[in-house]
């Protein structure tokens, strides 16, 4: 477009520039000029725009950052917590400033379609009840809304509060999935004793009589396998030395069986409906109703600070089978778009390994084409998405 | 019989309350009442400054745009106050609370209401800026800190707002009660022309401090109000709205249900505190809550003083513990920037108060099982549902009655019907013959 205007400029000079009208000749020039401008300037900021253009809501659920290990094991040279002055299972400096940089990666990602200005309409913060969970969200906020103009409440604090809404661990049925459901809870037990656990278990044997061995703690399953492994991960990446048996057994081996612990939560299609299908089912809802234009209020973003099993539960969920270990800051992107046309909606999903990096991966929605057409998505997750979850829960069979 | 019974009693409980409540303002110092140290504080504030919850059909700031926040949220001079309260408590608790929070000393619970969640964030933020080796951000002097919360329709502890239908019944009483119906009946004719120019229905005392408290912040923010409210706003207004918190926990029932859970928390971290076995050994825990929440709480207390809390206002329950290894407690109210917070003497007792006199004095406010003595049961001493239970049982034995008679009926009209056919097939015969 710009090019075309400006080759236009010599023709309008030759055919209007006569001494008689000149007042005349110089004001289309200008308004040439000017008109080539706005072109130009839409141009070079066409590819923002239209990626935003066709954006409508965007759900992203993130894991928390940085945190100290949530337990010990007997033998632990750092089992007297002196390592942690923080606590257990709490969010450290470093989880802060990852949490923060997340914020600015969305920020960066969103500015121009979620407003600078906090407005509570627009945007929602739900978080697990736990405190590393409700202090990311926090830490997020910190990076995503940075105070601007009128919301500058106090001069030279980067700081505004933002509510962070949370619902407590024992009733809580949409992140942390703690209130209590008997169906849910049957489906477990016959995960565990799976042909598929059962047989891993017994090729895996040896590694746990190793382990049984060095920890002076009982390993006898995946589960207790992931919960070690994430110990050790704490302390190495907070630079304390392992012990020497950690050593052929660290991580590889234990790395790929922690991750297929976190599969167990939905292990079939019950436990996926169940644990992982109320939060899936909730962004889905949101999607359908802002379509409909029934959204209220009518947000344009929904953040959920959660835990790595809330991103597996989702991730299987949607239907990928991909092992994954989501590592602190990943984050699971719905984004809902209109197509080009206007016409009709398309979901894309994206997923963020880590906040070291702001390389978005693209994922294909199992079975759902490309673009992967919102009426699509929606069929495919029907079967997943609970209709009275608390009904469900209490249908136990045996 | 019982019901009239009951209702009596509850009459002559909110006369004997109206006439022994009183406040007690003391200007004892620490050193005079031989307090010894303080070991724990519960604190319960209400969110600071914000925009109107709603307007009224007539009013000419009838427009989210005259408040870009929107309705009902926290504005930034909201967040200063509640910040100014935060480095008020750090001043305060200098030697309770270290400076570097720990999760271990300091629990913070607020409604799930966005204005209380960031009081309480602001709050926090005063109270807890980041100190040496807890700055994570050398930009932001601002450190994360947990504020836990329920949501609303589950929480019969802070919001209230927990279904409870023996509250409701109660409550239903309380507002048909010849004492509020006198006091509606007094102020009629305000109700009547404050109704006719807002355009709102105002029919009692808690419908006028709605749109009260409308015309109080479009005041405070120096909007111009309409010429007709100069003839009621703000001292007639006022004094109706003051008397509308009196309501929700007028009654010793609608206290034990409405703001019983919270009381009783706060009396039963006082007792962990006492024996030792408080998990984690809190030192202080905070209520992020509404006006409603701080005048229902004093009012269980018995110690409120009919005013709207203003924002901020604060109530605190201190536990001390003295040379002598004894427990007692003083409650504080702050309602003001300007003065120390009073002293409240909860009746029966003194400003400083033992510990178990304390709780004993508040124990019948406090529920035993909220979830069981909200269900009304099918015979039980309640007015209201035992009129009900009443209709409804005349309503099933008419039903039964009707039944009886139609199946009666029914089977004599089939009988007969049985009976009239043969006598038609006999007729017919007759006419072919």
């Amino acid at each position: 477009m710009p090019e075309r205007s400006r080759t236009h400029h010599p023709i309008i000079l030759q055919k209007c520039c006569q001494p008689r009208n000149r007042p005349a000749c110089i004001t289309v020039t200008v308004l040439g000029f000017v008109i080539a401008a706005i072109l130009l300037a839409f141009a070079a900021f066409e590819q923002d725009e239209s990626s935003h253009a066709t954006l409508r809501l965007v759900s992203v659920i993130f894991r928390h950052g940085d945190r100290t290990p949530t337990e010990t094991y007997p033998t632990d040279p750092y089992r007297d917590g002196s390592a942690w002055p923080e606590g257990w299972g709490a969010l450290t400096k470093k989880g802060m400033l990852q949490m923060f940089k997340l914020g600015e990666f969305l920020r960066t990602r969103y500015n121009g379609y979620l407003s600078e200005l906090y407005y509570p309409k627009d945007f929602l913060m739900k978080s697990s009840a736990n405190d590393r969970c409700l202090m990311s969200a926090q830490a997020v906020l910190a990076g995503l809304y940075p105070p601007k103009g009128m919301q500058v409440w106090l001069p030279d604090l980067k700081w505004q509060p933002i509510p962070v809404h949370s619902t407590p661990r024992h009733l809580d049925q949409l992140i942390v999935m703690k209130k209590p459901c008997p169906r849910n809870e049957q489906e477990l037990r016959k995960a565990y004793r799976s042909s598929v656990i059962t047989e891993l278990n017994h090729e895996n044997g040896d590694l746990y009589d190793y382990l049984t061995m060095h920890t002076g703690q009982n390993i006898t399953n995946v589960t207790a396998v992931e919960f070690l492994y994430n110990t050790l991960e704490i302390e190495a990446s907070h630079g304390l030395p392992l012990p020497e048996w950690t050593r052929t057994v660290y991580p590889e081996k234990m790395r790929h069986l922690a991750a297929i612990s976190l599969t167990v939560f939905t292990h079939n299609d019950i436990l996926k409906r169940l644990t992982g299908g109320p939060l899936v089912g909730e962004i889905v809802q949101n999607m359908e109703n802002k379509r409909r234009g029934s959204l209220k209020p009518d947000r344009k973003m929904v953040l959920y600070s959660a835990h790595d099993i809330t991103i597996v539960n989702a991730w299987r969920a949607l239907g990928f089978t991909d092992l994954i270990k989501p590592d602190y800051g990943a984050s699971l992107v719905f984004e809902l778009h209109t197509t080009r046309s206007g016409t009709s909606y398309e979901v894309k999903l994206l997923y963020l390994s880590n906040t070291t990096t702001s390389h978005l991966i693209i994922l294909n929605m199992p079975n759902c084409g490309q673009p992967c057409y919102l009426d699509t998505f929606l069929r495919l997750l029907r079967p997943v998405v609970p209709e009275d979850w608390d009904e469900e829960c209490q249908t136990t069979i045996e | 019989m019982s019901a009239n019974f009951l209702f009596f009693i509850s009459f002559g409980m909110i006369l004997l309350e109206r006439t022994s409540r009183y406040f007690f303002v003391s200007c004892l110092t620490e050193d005079q009442a031989n307090l010894g140290s303080l070991v724990f504080v519960s604190a319960l504030y209400r969110h600071g400054d914000r925009t109107p919850v709603t307007s009224y059909p007539t009013d000419p700031y009838n427009n989210v745009s005259y408040w870009p926040v929107g309705w009902g949220q926290l504005t930034n001079i909201g967040k200063c106050q509640h910040y100014e309260l935060g480095q008020w408590l750090r001043q305060r608790y200098s030697k309770l609370i270290p400076e570097a929070y720990s999760p271990e000393d300091i629990y913070v619970r607020s409604t799930d209401v966005d204005r209380t969640l960031m009081s309480a964030a602001s709050n926090l933020a005063g109270l807890y800026p980041p100190e040496g080796d807890q700055k994570w951000n050398r930009n932001i002097d601002w450190q994360p800190i947990p504020i836990h919360t329920v949501p609303e329709k589950m929480d019969e502890i802070l919001a209230g707002k927990r279904p409870c239908a023996q509250y409701e019944a109660e409550l239903l009483r309380v507002k048909t009660s010849p004492e509020v119906r006198r006091y509606n009946e007094e102020h009629a004719d305000l109700y009547r022309y404050t109704s006719e120019q807002s355009g709102n229905k105002i029919h009692d005392a808690e419908s006028l401090e709605f749109l009260y408290n409308t015309l109080f912040i479009e005041e405070l923010y120096n909007f111009t109000l309409p010429n007709w409210t100069k003839k009621v706003f703000p001292e007639q207004m006022m004094s109706v709205a003051s008397y509308s918190f009196t309501i929700p926990a007028k009654t010793k029932l609608l206290q034990r249900l409405k703001i019983g859970p919270l009381v009783g928390q706060v009396i039963s971290h006082m007792m962990q505190k006492r024996e030792g076995i408080m998990k984690p050994d809190y030192k202080l825990t905070v209520y992020s809550a509404h006006d409603t929440t701080v005048a229902n709480f004093l009012m269980a207390l018995g110690v409120f003083d009919p005013q709207s809390p203003p924002y901020t206002s604060l109530v605190l329950v201190e536990l001390w513990k003295n040379d002598h290894e004894e427990f007692q407690v003083r409650v504080l109210y702050r309602n003001s920037t300007k003065f120390r917070p009073y002293n409240l003497a909860i009746p029966g007792c003194a400003a400083v108060c033992p510990l178990e006199k304390f709780a004993d004095l508040l124990k019948p406010v406090i529920p035993v099982n909220w979830e069981k003595e909200c269900k009304m049961g099918i015979f039980s001493d309640d007015f209201a549902f035992n009129s009900l239970a009443i209709l409804a049982l005349m309503v099933n034995c008419i039903l039964a009655v009707l039944l009886v008679f139609s199946v009666v009926f029914g089977i004599a009209y089939w009988r007969k019907q049985k009976v009239s056919s043969g006598y038609c097939y006999h007729q017919l015969r007759q006419d072919i013959d």
